[in-house]
């Protein structure tokens, strides 16, 4: 624990707290949160406890504390007037009869007006001892400090206690309105608090609030400031700096334009929705949880997907509930998956330890993970806090969070992340999970020079664009997505199950573009990718290195298509190869160019008008090069050869790729008048011929549509 | 509640506990609401009409919420009864299963309800 705190993974983050007159921040709450190297995120609910055990919470009450002024003063320094931040005092350092100097000396110390580091007691704490807590809160109010009671009302007496003690501030929880029964008298009894709180002087803050009704219900009690989901969550210093430090409240509240009954609805994406028919667990997921995370529980999949369409914006992981009555769990993974937006938030599927049937087939329906029941919490706690890490960093639907974040990481024209971005956060991933496989995919377009030079360079960015958002439908917010420049993409799928599904979706991927591209653009455009998996051991260079190896070898082998890294290149199937027809009665010319060029196009040797006549029928758009002997002597019918291929598209649709024997001018000058492509002199150089016909076979041709 | 007597009647009370965030108030309502339910004798209607689909489901449902609440005696129990019945098709005496399990089932609730 000292450890732990030398090494400053203790962080100090902050609650705003709102007016609801102004609608703008007017404070903060300082809570301390856990970034645990190996367990992540750790909830204060589970550190707290211990520490109050064996007295280590008043090291961390004091780190705390200077922390917030440091902060403070930071922010002074700065020309800013900042607003007041509360920091909590445990009932250990209540007791300790050096608080008040210690906390006198902190201010002085950073320079601070008093008044800015407020104290928040809980009334717990006060009554055990109440005279000592009497005296040195009096001591600390003298000293200039206000004094913030938490947890009002759950306590014992505490109407006794306001009689005693000078506290400026009343915390009151928003647990006196319970969401469902009893609101009645729960109201009654909360706007009768406030009353009697601004009676005697004191203001009151009102925590947890999470509705609009609640907020509304509040201003209408007299209530000025809350704190709670429904404005802000706790956030980093960062963050708070960026979003809620303002300049000073300003006198005139007239200048304030704010629409007051503007819906504004979370401000934050730190939701969990949890859907389960039964209400037990979805007590133990809530109250082992909603420390950390915003949790939003549903009975049913029917009532979280009428919340998902208000709310998509703001839930990052929703946990469903595998048997329920009505929609199963199989059923809303399913719906989700034909939504774009939905199908982008990570779904983690809870099942009864069922077969593994199931659990494949919640993986199918486009399940990120799955946890069994009986719930185990760690291991709960586990899949959820590393989801919720990996997706804060592809924050593609988060509107409010992240903004300040995600200028210098994006990419302009895609709004994918940059190579630097994708760099850090993949290592990030691969380094802090090395017990997960990941796969790296390495992506570009087939030939996109040529598309450029062809159709334009519009024509090649609306390819880019259509590639990027091809990517970004495809993938899981737990997923990276990255362009590297130019024509180049990269995705890193974060913690896959096992290696089909990265597959599947490469291949998927491959066919959508195609298809998008040929009937959407009326471009022949294609994409090869390279795909690798993580090993024991690898660092984000080594991925990318074989994944890299795997791209080379699908482009070397006929592009449009995966390459799996170790594995055996696919072949290319024969109906799918290019056809290139051999015109020529030369009985050494067929076997000379097709050894020479390879197994990835197709060749016939056509050596009569019947044939030719034939081929065109048998094969009509696939056929991509005419190789001609233009030995005319040679060849019977000649003429008539000819003919038909210039028209059959030869010349403009299907380059015509001329054969040479130590030409004459003779030659030549037929060879323009055939409009050829290309040509090429016998006896041939292999390289030669692999080269031009390459060029013949891959060049795109403005008519060509299926 | 008793926490000795209700771990003699097969639940584990402290892992029940530690499984609802240390928090035994709600951990011990929740338990008497598994008590409250009436998931038992739909089961038990359900066996004896052969409805084996319906008892599986009915089963499942028991088997996750006593597996929360760590009544694990009586989870066990119908965990058996869940794989007699699995698919539909019955391996196994599915009744003398069940009334092991409702012996266990009530031997907790008398404990619980203490």
């Amino acid at each position: 624990m000292q450890k732990a705190l030398d090494e400053k993974q203790f962080v100090v983050y902050l609650q705003p707290k709102f007016s609801l007159s102004t609608e703008r921040a007017c404070g903060a709450e300082a809570l301390v949160r856990w970034m645990h190297p190996v367990k992540g995120l750790v909830s204060p609910g589970e550190f707290i406890p211990v520490f109050e055990k064996n007295g280590f919470i008043s090291k961390l009450d004091y780190y705390v504390w200077e922390q917030t002024c440091h902060m403070l003063q930071g922010w002074m320094e700065a020309g800013r007037t900042p607003y007041p931040v509360s920091v909590n005092i445990s009932r250990i350092s209540l007791y300790n009869p050096q608080l008040v100097d210690l906390m006198k000396e902190l201010v002085e110390k950073y320079n601070i007006p008093p008044v800015l580091l407020q104290l928040e007691v809980t009334e717990s704490a006060y009554m055990s001892n109440p005279e000592l807590m009497e005296e040195t809160i009096k001591q600390l109010h003298d000293a200039g400090f206000t004094i913030l009671m938490d947890d009002f009302g759950s306590g014992y007496s505490s109407l006794n206690t306001l009689k005693r003690i000078q506290v400026d501030v009343l915390k009151v929880d928003m647990k006196f309105l319970p969401v469902k029964d009893e609101t009645e008298r729960g109201e009654i009894i909360l706007a009768s608090v406030i009353k009697m709180a601004n009676w005697l002087g004191m203001s009151v803050v009102v925590e947890g609030v999470e509705t609009r009704q609640q907020r509304d219900f509040l201003e209408g009690a007299g209530c000025d400031c809350v704190q709670g989901y429904y404005y802000a969550r706790p956030v980093p210093q960062a963050e708070y700096e960026e979003k809620y430090l303002n300049a000073a409240v300003t006198e005139n509240m007239a200048s304030i334009q704010e629409d007051p009954s503007k819906d504004i609805g979370p401000q934050h994406n730190m939701t969990i929705l949890v859907i389960d028919d039964s209400e037990t667990d979805l007590t133990l997921l809530k109250e082992n949880f909603k420390d950390l995370y915003h949790m939003h529980m549903c009975e049913s999949g029917e009532e979280g997907l009428a919340y998902l369409k208000r709310n998509r914006g703001k839930v990052r992981l929703i946990l469903v509930d595998n048997v329920m009555p009505g929609m199963s769990g199989l059923e809303f993974l399913r719906y989700c998956q034909q939504d774009s937006t939905l199908s982008v938030i990570p779904k983690i599927m809870i099942t009864a330890n069922d077969t593994v049937a199931d659990q494949v087939e919640a993986f199918k329906e486009g399940a990120y993970d799955y946890i069994t029941k009986p719930l185990v919490m760690e291991v709960v706690a586990a899949r959820i806090n590393h989801v919720m890490a990996i997706s804060c960093h592809t924050s593609i639907f988060d509107t409010g969070g992240a903004e300040y974040n995600k200028k210098a990481n994006l990419d302009v024209e895609t709004q994918l992340f940059n190579k630097m971005a994708f760099r850090e956060f993949g290592t990030r991933v691969i380094d802090s999970f090395p017990d997960d496989m990941e796969a790296l995919m390495v992506l570009d377009i087939d030939n996109f020079k040529q598309i450029n030079d062809r159709y334009g360079h519009l024509a090649g960015d609306t390819v880019i664009r259509c590639v990027a958002d091809e990517l970004l439908s495809a993938f899981r917010n737990t997923d990276i997505v990255g362009r590297f420049g130019g024509d180049e993409f990269v995705v890193l799928m974060t913690r896959i199950p096992n290696m089909e599904i990265a597959k599947r979706k490469a291949a998927e991927l491959v066919k959508n573009v195609l298809l998008t591209c040929t009937k959407q653009l009326n471009i022949n455009a294609s994409i090869s990718i390279g795909l690798a998996f993580s090993e024991e051991g690898d660092t984000m260079d080594t991925l990318f290195a074989r994944a890299d190896q795997a791209l080379y070898e699908a482009k070397n082998s006929g592009r449009a298509k995966v390459v799996v890294y170790g594995e055996e290149v696919p072949p290319i199937k024969d109906d799918d190869k290019p056809i290139v027809l051999v015109c020529g009665e030369d009985p050494q010319l067929y076997p000379t160019i097709a050894l020479a060029y390879g197994t990835s196009a197709a060749f016939t040797s056509i050596s009569s008008y019947d044939e030719l006549v034939k081929a065109f029928e048998n094969y009509g758009n696939r056929i991509r090069v005419i190789c001609m002997d233009t030995e005319k002597k040679v060849m019977k019918d000649s003429d008539k050869f000819y003919q038909y291929i210039l028209e059959h598209g030869g010349g403009t649709i299907i380059p015509i790729l001329a054969v040479y024997r130590e030409g004459s001018m003779e030659q030549l000058r037929e060879a323009m008048e055939l409009n050829v492509f290309d040509i090429f002199t016998l006896p041939p150089q292999m390289d030669v011929i692999q080269r031009r016909l390459s060029r013949a076979i891959m060049r795109v041709c403005a008519n060509e549509d299926e | 509640m008793d926490r000795e007597k209700v771990c003699a009647a097969g639940v584990d009370y402290d892992e029940g506990v530690r499984r609802f965030a240390g928090k035994s108030q709600i951990y011990e309502k929740y338990l008497l609401k598994l008590f409250e339910g009436h998931l038992m004798e739909d089961l038990q209607r359900e066996l004896e009409a052969k409805d084996y689909e319906g008892a599986f489901r009915t089963a499942h449902d028991l088997k996750g919420t006593s597996g929360n609440l760590s009544v694990n005696m009586f989870y066990n129990k119908v965990c058996e009864l869940v794989e007699i019945l699995r698919g539909n098709v019955v391996d196994g005496d599915p009744m003398a299963a069940f009334n092991e399990a409702m012996r266990l089932y009530e031997l907790a609730e008398q404990a619980v309800r203490e």
